[in-house]
């Protein structure tokens, strides 16, 4: 396949680098028996986490242990007490699949995804399972297996889950973990996660070890978040989590947040701490980000404006990230913009976004957004200014036209290029079951300092019929000889895909044609999803 | 494809897919119960909302343009049907990227209908939704009585349709009592 994914991984890679290149003596790391790489994390002589390895045992594993007996412990009362409920309890079964399946007539690749998930229910309990078969992934590997499974107990004020689960902290400064199958991205943790939910209060106990893309880490992470509502506006919560990270050692983050919400005013504040051990280099020392929001309301508009500091605080180990902070530029839902969208990079990044959305008459809406990232040098990394109007009319037909103007400098994004970008969106209603929508996209890059111009167009042109059926044509152009993305000769894209809605439950996709290699972005983490020329099927089914 | 049944998974697809055609599509399991917070911090429970009628509960995001068309044609029937006992609970699915943007979006979309923050996709997951959007019609039992992915023009009027048959049915007695029991 060849296609690389392009995740948020610069010091995670520079870290490996730094200690690729320089001996071991050289860098501080002592010298360790055969076996115990677990523990080879960088430690100076007197630190003191120069530890044996029972302490480190303890160190690492006690907080679990205390953790999974208070599970346990929880678990009984609960059961317990819901013996005691004469409420008759229902059981119930219910599962989903999704595939995925396309084949390529010119590389003569099949790629084949299917996800398979069973959730049972009964009474206070459930159980999830989810089943996961790739042959082969984007990436050309091929693997299967039971990959998703817990176990839920529900019983008010408290929720426990032994297993697998997701979890977010705060707006995701210091945890976060979440699935996204689109960006082919899962960092589940495999633990025991307990939430007391009480009259305001709302305390997180967890523990468990990370799922990076193929393999699981073996050093688990334990956290406790909590929460009070002091008043009906006003919410304090304050957040603590530490793991190990192989070749670093042990990591802490801690920090705080605020929410104050007024009729006509929102904010948010969010800080959190990172403590590494003490090493030699850059990347080694503390690290914090900053997070502020505040949205104002007023007659029709609304002024959402948000801050951001991050200095070394990518929080990740081998190829598992386990925050995600706001990224504090624009998630498009247009293809071309979102194709050159910016990669967040935690080690050193600080910006402003500010969107004013507005109402001037009833059928129009006017939205204005800017974004402005740079280094702490202030040297600039990425920049946007997009407008977009909407005039809708009724029961005829919506209006939208959008202008973006972006610059960006990450250092997949040679030539330091700069795009502007016009869009327009028409949607006419036929009659109240069918509708056509025509969409024109166009992305006019110069890069190099206007030496070298060029211009992608994605033109699309929609089919539906309610409650069944749609049919779209997508037609991609450029006038690029050799791209990045690229480097085919390709100029001319063409899709036909055919969207059915089957009984109530099914929904199946068939796209014949080709379709470009493109970024797919969300969150600031992207990845490159592989060029298509040939036939796809996608098939959702719910039982 | 040559070996397209030595491959375990490829058989399992094309297993559901027969077997997916075969379904009926009455779908009567029950709706699980969840408790969120709206966008003013006041959390919300579906059982406390369910016993004064049908609830139709849609996962949208900010950047999901057939979502938000879909709850702006709900909007225009739901002031109508809520004299009726219907509710609509729009489940947003924005991650902690764009949290920020909802409320303001809201706001200029002039939705009257409560939005619930799902920010790490709990009850996205609780309710197996694959995609987005995702809309789902809770009778005053608390049974599934509908579900529906994605949107086109049009779409509302068998949304409509659904909430109409069952506005016309009485609530049982369990779904009297669990309302009695929530206080509501």
């Amino acid at each position: 396949m060849g296609n690389k994914s392009v995740f948020r991984d610069t010091v995670n890679n520079s870290l490996n680098m730094i200690n690729l290149q320089k001996p071991a003596t050289d860098t501080g790391i002592l010298p360790l028996p055969p076996g115990e790489r677990e523990y080879s994390f960088p430690v100076h002589e007197g630190h003191p986490l120069q530890e044996t390895a029972l302490s480190l045992f303890a160190i690492r594993y006690f907080s679990f242990i205390i953790l999974f007996s208070s599970f346990l412990i929880t678990f009984s009362l609960i059961s317990y007490s819901a013996a005691q409920d004469t409420e008759p309890n229902t059981f119930g079964i219910s599962a989903t699949n999704q595939l995925e399946y396309s084949t390529d007539n010119k590389s003569h690749q099949d790629i084949f995804h299917n996800w398979t998930d069973l959730d049972l229910n009964y009474g206070i309990y459930a159980a999830n399972l989810r089943y996961e078969a790739h042959q082969p992934d984007d990436l050309g590997k091929t693997w299967q297996r039971l990959s998703f499974r817990n176990l839920q107990l529900t019983s008010e004020p408290f929720a426990i889950t032994a297993g697998n689960y997701y979890v977010i902290i705060g707006r995701g400064l210091i945890l976060r973990s979440y699935e996204n199958r689109d960006l082919r991205y899962d960092n589940n943790l495999d633990g025991v996660k307990g939430i007391v939910d009480f009259e305001g209060f709302n305390l997180t106990l967890l523990g468990g070890t990370a799922m990076g893309r193929y393999e699981r880490l073996t050093d688990p992470l334990q956290a406790a978040d909590g929460k009070i509502s002091a008043t009906d506006w006003l919410t304090l919560g304050g957040s603590y989590l530490r793991t190990h990270i192989t070749d670093l050692g042990l990591v802490r983050l801690y920090g705080g947040n605020a929410k104050l919400s007024l009729p006509h005013l929102d904010l948010y504040a969010e800080y959190a701490k990172k403590d590494n051990p003490p090493g030699e280099y850059l990347q080694y020392k503390d690290g914090e980000g900053k997070y502020l929001s505040a949205n104002i309301y007023a007659s029709g508009a609304a002024l959402t404006f948000e801050y951001k500091d991050y200095m070394r605080f990518d929080f990740s180990n081998q190829d598992v990230t386990f925050n995600n902070p706001p990224a504090l530029t624009r998630e498009h839902i247009y293809t071309l913009l979102n194709r050159h969208a910016h990669i967040l990079d935690l080690s050193d990044e600080r910006g402003i976004q500010a969107e004013i959305t507005t109402s001037p008459a009833e059928q129009l809406s006017i939205l204005v957004n800017h974004s402005y990232t740079t280094d702490r040098k202030n040297r600039l990394l990425f920049t946007e200014v997009y407008g977009e109007t909407e005039y809708d009319i009724k029961d005829k037909a919506t209006v939208k036209a959008g202008f973006s103007r972006m610059e960006n400098r990450d250092k997949d994004e040679p030539g330091a290029p700069y795009w502007l970008a016009p869009i327009v969106d028409l949607t006419y209603d036929l009659n109240p079951t069918n509708s056509v929508n025509f969409i024109l996209e166009h992305l006019w890059t110069s890069k190099f300092e206007g030496k070298v111009t060029f211009y992608e167009q994605i033109l699309s042109l929609s089919l539906s019929h309610s409650p069944i059926a749609s049919l779209t044509f997508a037609y991609e152009r450029t006038t690029e000889w050799k791209t990045k993305q690229d480097w085919s000769g390709k100029k001319n894209w063409f899709m036909t895909t055919l969207d059915l809605t089957v009984g109530d439950n099914h929904n199946l996709s068939l796209g014949v044609g080709s379709r470009r290699k493109g970024k797919v972005c969300s969150g600031g983490i992207c990845v490159d999803k592989p060029a298509l020329d040939g036939f796809e099927i996608k098939l959702l089914s719910r039982f | 494809m040559k070996n397209l049944f030595s491959k375990p998974a490829y058989f399992l697809g094309i297993t559901f897919i027969l077997f997916s055609l075969t379904w009926g599509n009455e779908i009567r399991s029950k709706a699980p119960n969840f408790t969120t917070e709206d966008l003013d911090g006041r959390k919300v429970e579906l059982k406390t909302v369910l016993p004064s009628g049908p609830v139709l509960i849609s996962f949208w995001a900010t950047s999901c343009k057939p979502c938000i068309q879909e709850l702006s044609a709900v909007q225009k029937f739901y002031t109508e049907y809520k004299k009726k006992g219907f509710e609509v609970l729009a489940i947003n699915v924005d991650g902690p990227r764009s949290l920020s943007a909802v409320k303001p979006k809201v706001k200029g979309l002039k939705w009257e209908f409560p939005v619930l923050l799902d920010t790490n996709k709990d009850i996205y997951r609780k309710y197996q939704v694959l995609g987005i959007p995702h809309t789902v019609i809770v009778d005053q039992n608390g049974d599934i009585r509908y579900t529906h992915t994605t949107y086109r023009a049009g779409d509302e009027k068998l949304i409509q349709k659904k909430i109409d048959e069952l506005l016309g049915e009485q609530p049982t007695e369990t779904s009297k009592s669990e309302g009695e029991k929530s206080g509501k």
